[in-house]
This record gives C-alpha cells, structure tokens and sequence, in this order.
C-alpha cells in the first residue's frame, strides 16, 4: 500500500472522528440548552408574581418606599438578564449576568421579608399569604429545574474538558457552560424565611 | 390499508429502500471508477498494477471500490448510530429546534400543547415531545423509530399563522406519519443516505481546505503540487453530488405517495377538510412558503410537512412533496389553484389573541366507570393507528373531565412525579399510610408534600381517567435530569413493591413509564420482527387470553367462555390455565415476546383479545384499560375505546 493511500485513510480516519466528537458536544449543549428552558418557565412565572406581591404590600409599607423600589428595580434587572439568557443558554457572560441579577433580587426580596415582619396585619393579609405561599412554591420548582439544568451542564462540560475534546472544543466554539448556582448567603436564606 | 397492513408495507419498503441504496453505490463506484481511470494518467498518478494504462483494471477497480464503500458505510452506520442513540430527538436537535417546555407560560406554545395532547389521547400514543424550530416559514416534521421516541417539530411560522384547526390538520397529519410508520422508514433513510452524502461534503471541504491552505503558503510550487488535488476534490465532489441526485430520488420515492396518505388520515381525525387544506394553502399564500433555511434542512427534506427547501431543490418534478395545489385537490375537488395572500401581522396578532381566550373554552361530559357497552371489536382493532373524528372528541372531553389541579400539575415536571406517586397510593388506609412514609424517607420533601395533597384528587379519579392523566405526565417526566429520573423510577419501584402484591393497575403503569421513559434516557432499538408464525407464541397467547378472561369475570364459568371465543379467533385447542398459572410476571414476559410478532400477526392476537374482552357484550373501564395498555406493549397505539353512545 502506498503512503499516501495510508495517509488518506487516516486523514478519512481523523475526519469522521471530529466529526463524531462535534456532533457529540452539540447533542449535549442542546441538552442543557433545553433545560435551561424549565428554569426560565418558572424565573418568569416569579417576575410576574412580585409585582403583585409590591402592590399588595404598598398598602401596608408606607414608610418601606426604598425596600419596594428596591425590589422592583432588581426584579426589572432580573427580567432582562433572564431574557438575555433565554436567548443563547451557553452565553456564559449573559448566564453570569443573570445570576448576579438574581443575586440581587433575593438579596432585595429577603430585605422585604425583614420588614414585613413588623407588620402583623400584612403578614395576616390572605392576599400576601397566597402570594407569599406561591412564591416559595415557585422558588422550589426553580431549583428542582435548576438541579436538572446543573446536571446537565456538568456532563457537557466534563466531556468538553477531557481529552482529545478539549483540542477541538475551543476550536470549535464550545465554551465552558456556567452552572446556575447562587451562592451568596442571602439568597440561601431568602428561600427559607417565611414573609 | 389498516394499521397492521401499513406496518408491513414499512416494512418491504425497508428492503426497498436497501436495494434501491445498493443500486445508488455502484453507481457511485463506477463513476468513482471512470473518473479515476481516465484522470490517473494527466494527474500523475502512478497505477497499482504498475502495467501500461488501461481502463480496466481489477486491482484499481476493488481499490476504488473498497475505499467508496468504506466511506459510504462508515458515513452511514454513523449517522446510524447517532440516530439511535438519540431517536427522534437527535432529529430535532438536528434542525436546531429547542423543546418547549409543557408548562409554558406562552399562550400560542400553550394551544399548540393541547392541540398535540388531544391527538396523542385519540390515538393512545403518549404525547411526544414538541420542539419549536426558529424558522419562519409554516411547516413541521415528525421522527422518531417508533411512537416511544417519537417528536414532533413545528417552525415558528406554523405556531403563529394557523387558527386551531389547521393546526389541528398539520399535527395529525403528523401523527399519522409517526403511526403508520413513515417516520421509522424516514429515520433509516436518512441515515442511510448520509454515507452517500458525505462523500460530496469530504469533496468540497478538499477543494476548499486545499485552496485556504494555499493562500498561507505563497510559494508558487506549491499551488501546482496542490492543483491536482483540489481537482480532485472537485471530482469527488461531482461524483458525491450524483449520490446526492439519487439519494433525492429515494427519497421522492418513498415521500411523496406517503404525504397523500397522511393528508387523508388528517382529514378523516378533524373531519372537516379546512383543517389540512387551509394549512396547505396558507402555505401557498405566504411569502416565505413552508420554507426552512437551516443547513441541515435537505438532510431533513423528506420528513417535512411541506418543502422545506426553495428554489431548485423544490422543483415539481424533484421535489420530495407533491405540488400544493395538487395535494389540496386530493382533499378539496373543486380547488381552483388560486391562493389568498397571507398577511402574517395579522393573523399572527388574530391567532394570539385566539388563544388567549381558548384556554376555558372547554365543555365537559360525563365518563363513567361502570360496564359500558362499547363498540364492535372489529371496529376497536380497525381503530388501531387509526383515530377518527369521534376519537378526537372523546379526547376533548376526557381533557376537559381531568380536574383542573391534576391537569395542570400533569404539566409540571416538578409535580408531574407526585401525581404518578399519588396514582400508586392504595386505598387501604394502613396501606397507604405505609407507602407515604416510604416517600417521606426517599422523596424530596417538597413532592412529600405534594403527593399528600394530590392524593385526594388522585383517588376519587374516575378510572377511566387514570391512564390518560399517566400519558399527560410523559412530556413533562422527559424533562427529569438523568439523575432525577433515577430516584424517580426507584421511588416508584419502592411504592409498587410496598404491599407485596402488584395490581394490574400498578402493573400497566410501570410498563407505561418505563416503555415510554426509558427510550428518552438511553438508545433507540427500532422495533424488529422475530415471530411470523402463530406456534412459537401459542403459549404467550393462553397467557394473555387467560388473564384477560380472568380479568372482569368473576364467575369461572363466564370466563371460560370469554376464553374459548378468544382462543377460537387463533384457533388455538387449549385449556384455559387456571389464575394461578398466569402472574403479571408471566403476563409481562408474554407481551415482550409478542411485540415482535410480525404485524399480522398481532392483528390476529388482538383481534382474538378483543373478542375475549367483549364475549359478553360489554367491558368494564379496567378492561378496556388492560386491552388498550397490551396492545401499547405490543406496539400497537390503540384510541381510547369508544361507548355506544359516543
């Protein structure tokens, strides 16, 4: 066989198995990708409750104007990282954006809880109480989605970091995926206290 | 054709499909063969046999033909393998559709959901997931080996410019490819064809990897060493495109008589014809056509709802699709041929606010759990893929019968498993007392939490209700990360086994998520064919006929005769087995085999279950239930069973 016969086939070789290894991280960035979707069905349903949720408390927080505004604003702040992500999910610039906005957002949300508490009439308001009781039921399903969303992020990016991939992977515009994980205390404690 | 029949045609057509593919490679090789042999002697290339040229030469030939064959099979068996390993999915993923979510919050995606669910209710197929493509044009796909990894896909154009009954007509027209089996035909094709593709793709990346190499490196000498190959690139690429003309003749074969066919059964499920052929002329109307512009579109051609490709590729005599006019006519005679302008501002803004407002638009009608007397046996096996108008009704009102909680829980991953726990919950009280504490230890609290409050809704469930509720529950149970799923599934096992006894209703939905689940989760077996022959599955047969006799009879004697009237539709001389003889485990062991019955031969088997089933003129809910769910195991979507009264 002459050489470059033997060349050709490895270069035939190498080709398909490029083509295998790309195919294979594209199947798996669309995978996290889609779930990426579950998170954002449930991020949005909460930014449609919180205004409800400022309304009703305006009532009652007269002298709390800057805790609300502040929680609209990082509500507003939230919505368009969250749009920005739905956009492209592996952006990981935009899903770090959001993330901090989000971090934001509990971090605002925790410090209306905080005053709430002074106002018994507020807490025993049956609107609040619907609104608060779905509020955390939503924050449960954004975990729920966001641990099926991490997982799936984590087998993309493992494949994407072992070898060969990670040759062609850069090459190719496969970026390292951001996991959606929220860690500042504030935010571990907002799921947790109770308006 | 029924079902049955038209399984089989899918089947021949396969062998069809491999000899016409044959045909194409030698094709191929020859061509391959001749352009080498005329070309070797000016590019320099010195022959194998190492004797003066001639054309024919036996080593050049098997060289020539061995590295085609290679790449052609190596291309195929690819694609092969990728399509199994992600089913109608990897599809989907393909065309860079993204799924939409089953709880989704947008009304036009919402409408697009139930539309899809009242089909997949009519049929008895559990709703395939929907993925949405970014494309502006109206059409939509289906793929998948089989009804269990089946998808459907729909551009962004179809969603917003179709009112609810051309949607209606697309989506069945869909469902119909997938139960008759086009979709299985299509997935192999498509892989199968790659091979030949991919030779014209290694073409053109030789001539242009060659020509970008060459303008890095400067030197003169290199651009002349180089030349011979990028004509050679050019000449591969010629000979992959005469692969690419006769894989596009495959497919315009097997394509395009299918379409008329899946039009039909789309007219004879919505009944009235604007459904399919207000569709087909919204197509014809609109600017942008049913035009998908994604590079891996042409790969795709022939699953598409109408021509996906514009320009050349959808010349009338090329083209995978039947001309629309034509495939209108079919369905509306008097078709003048001329289409409406459409205006996509305003339909999209009409068809939004549409479906703002359909969401309570329903009406509801009673089910009941008592013996009913149903429809003829033969029109239930008739029914099978088949799903007709009345059908689609009956599907309306079941969704309409579902509360409202269950309904909307069904859509949420999240809650989606504490309604499957809250089904398997016993109606003994100690029981389930037992069974919560289990999911107390094992489950996510919150789901705990869940399952306790759904457990009142779950229970006073009219039982003809529970299955559908389990079918709602897929699309959103496919969204489970491979790590939930697994807790999910061992969860489920724990609850089955908790009384020590498995019920047939346990039984039936276990192998409903598992059949349906697993598929999503691991590789895609297309459904092969192993029993021809009645004799090797006799015993299997007793079994099931058995168990269906036992099944609702309570006095030996009736159920005896339920057994000989099925056992006399095969023929079949036995004994009827006593109910000791025939457990779940056996019953579940004879299903598995009898899914590889060839398709006639199930349609003897179920039409001999049918006629044990209603010996007696009339079934309860739980076996018409039992039947539907055996003939899901075996392979065949069986609709909802419809009352006299219906």
């Amino acid at each position: 066989m002459s050489t470059a016969m033997i060349m050709f086939l490895i270069f035939v070789a190498l080709l398909l198995y490029i083509v295998v290894m790309y195919n294979r991280l594209v199947k798996l960035r669309n995978r996290f990708k889609n779930a990426f979707a579950q998170i954002d069905v449930q991020l949005k349903r909460r930014y449609e409750l919180i205004p409800n949720l400022v309304e009703t408390a305006k009532a009652y927080l007269k002298h709390e104007r800057a805790t609300l505004e502040k929680v609209t604003e990082a509500r507003n702040q939230a919505l368009g990282a969250a749009k920005k992500v739905a956009g492209d999910p592996a952006n990981g610039a935009a899903m770090r954006g959001l993330l901090g906005a989000e971090t934001a957002l509990a971090g605002a949300l925790g410090g209306l809880s905080v005053a709430i508490e002074a106002y018994p009439e507020l807490k025993a308001d049956e609107n609040m109480r619907q609104l608060t009781e779905e509020l955390t039921s939503t924050e449960n399903r954004v975990s729920f989605a966001r641990q099926a969303y991490n997982d799936d992020v984590m087998v993309y990016n493992t494949r994407r970091e072992t070898f060969p991939d990670l040759i062609f992977a850069a090459m190719f515009g496969f970026k390292q995926a951001v996991l959606f994980e929220i860690t500042s205390p504030v935010e571990k404690e907002a799921v947790k206290v109770a308006f | 054709m029924d079902f049955f029949g038209s399984q089989e045609a899918a089947r021949r057509q396969t062998a069809q499909l491999v000899v016409f593919f044959a045909l194409a490679v030698l094709v191929i090789i020859l061509a391959v063969y001749a352009v080498v042999s005329l070309a070797a002697p000016f590019l320099g290339i010195e022959d194998f046999s190492h004797t003066p040229h001639s054309f024919w030469d036996a080593e050049r030939l098997a060289w020539v033909g061995g590295l085609t064959l290679l790449i052609v099979t190596a291309g195929s068996a690819y694609k092969i393998r990728e399509l199994h390993n992600g089913g109608g999915a990897a599809v989907a993923d393909m065309l860079g559709g993204t799924m939409i979510p089953a709880n989704t919050g947008d009304p036009l995606e919402r409408r697009l959901l139930n539309v899809v669910a009242e089909m997949a209710i009519a049929s008895g197929t559990p709703s395939p997931p929907v993925y949405l493509l970014d494309a502006q044009g109206i059409n939509a796909f289906a793929a998948g080996f089989s009804p269990d990894d089946a998808i459907i896909g729909v551009t962004r154009g179809c969603v917003q410019l179709l009112n609810r009954d051309q949607l209606q007509g697309v989506i069945a027209h869909e469902f119909s490819h997938i139960l008759n089996g086009d979709t299985l035909i299509k997935m192999r094709l498509m892989g199968v064809l790659h091979g030949i593709m991919l030779l014209s793709d290694a073409g053109m990346h030789m001539c242009t990897g060659t020509l970008r190499a060459n303008r890095y490196a400067r030197r003169r000498a290199r651009v002349v060493v180089s030349l011979p190959w990028v004509i050679v690139g050019f000449l591969i690429f010629m000979l992959g495109a005469v692969g690419l003309v006769l894989g596009d003749l495959i497919k315009r074969a097997v394509s395009r008589q299918r379409e008329f066919l899946a039009d039909a059964a789309a007219v004879q499920f919505t009944r009235n014809t604007e459904g399919v052929a207000g569709a087909l002329k919204a197509i014809g109307g609109y600017k942008e056509g049913s035009r998908v512009a994604h590079p891996n579109a042409g790969q795709a051609s022939h699953l598409f709802f109408g021509s996906a490709l514009k320009g050349f590729m959808a010349q009338d005599w090329w083209a995978t699709h039947p001309p629309l006019a034509e495939r209108i006519r079919h369905i509306e005679p008097g078709f003048n041929g001329l289409f409406e302008a459409v205006n996509a501002k305003v339909l999209s803004e009409r068809n939004r606010l549409e479906a703002k407002g359909l969401v309570s638009a329903l009406a509801g009608g009673a089910t009941s759990s008592q013996a009913i007397a149903w429809e003829k046996p033969e029109r239930v096996i008739e029914s099978i893929g088949r799903p007709t108008h009345n059908h689609a009704q009956h599907a309306k009102r079941l969704l309409a019968d579902m509360p409202r909680v269950l309904r909307e829980s069904a859509d949420e991953p999240y809650s989606a498993r504490a309604i499957v726990y809250a089904l398997l919950l016993d109606h003994d009280a100690a029981m389930r007392k037992a069974q919560l504490r289990i999911l107390h230890e094992h489950a996510d609290p919150e789901v705990f939490r869940m399952t306790s409050e759904l457990q009142s809704a779950c229970h006073d469930l009219d039982p003809g209700l529970r299955l559908p509720l389990v079918d709602l529950t897929l699309p959103a149970l496919r969204l489970l990360s491979k790590e939930q799923y697994r807790l999910f599934r061992s969860n489920v096992r724990r609850l089955i086994k908790s009384d020590e006894k498995i019920s047939l209703f346990e039984y039936v939905l276990h192998r409903l998520l598992l059949r349906h689940l697993d598929s999503g989760f691991n590789a895609v077996e297309a459904p092969g064919v192993k029993y021809r022959n009645l004799e090797p599955v006799i015993e299997d047969c007793t079994v099931v006929l058995a168990m269906l006799a036992h099944q609702g009879h309570r006095l030996f004697a009736e159920a005896e005769k339920a057994f000989a009237d099925g056992a006399s539709e095969l023929d079949i001389d036995a004994g009827m087995p006593g109910k000791g003889q025939c457990s779940l485990k056996r019953f579940d062991v004879a299903i598995i085999r009898l899914r590889l019955a060839a398709p006639p031969l199930k349609k003897r088997v179920l039409t001999a279950c049918a006629a044990c089933v209603f010996s007696d003129g009339k079934a309860s809910v739980a076996q018409s239930e039992l039947l539907r769910a055996l003939a899901d195991g075996m392979g065949c979507p069986m609709p909802p069973l419809l009352s006299l009264a219906d």
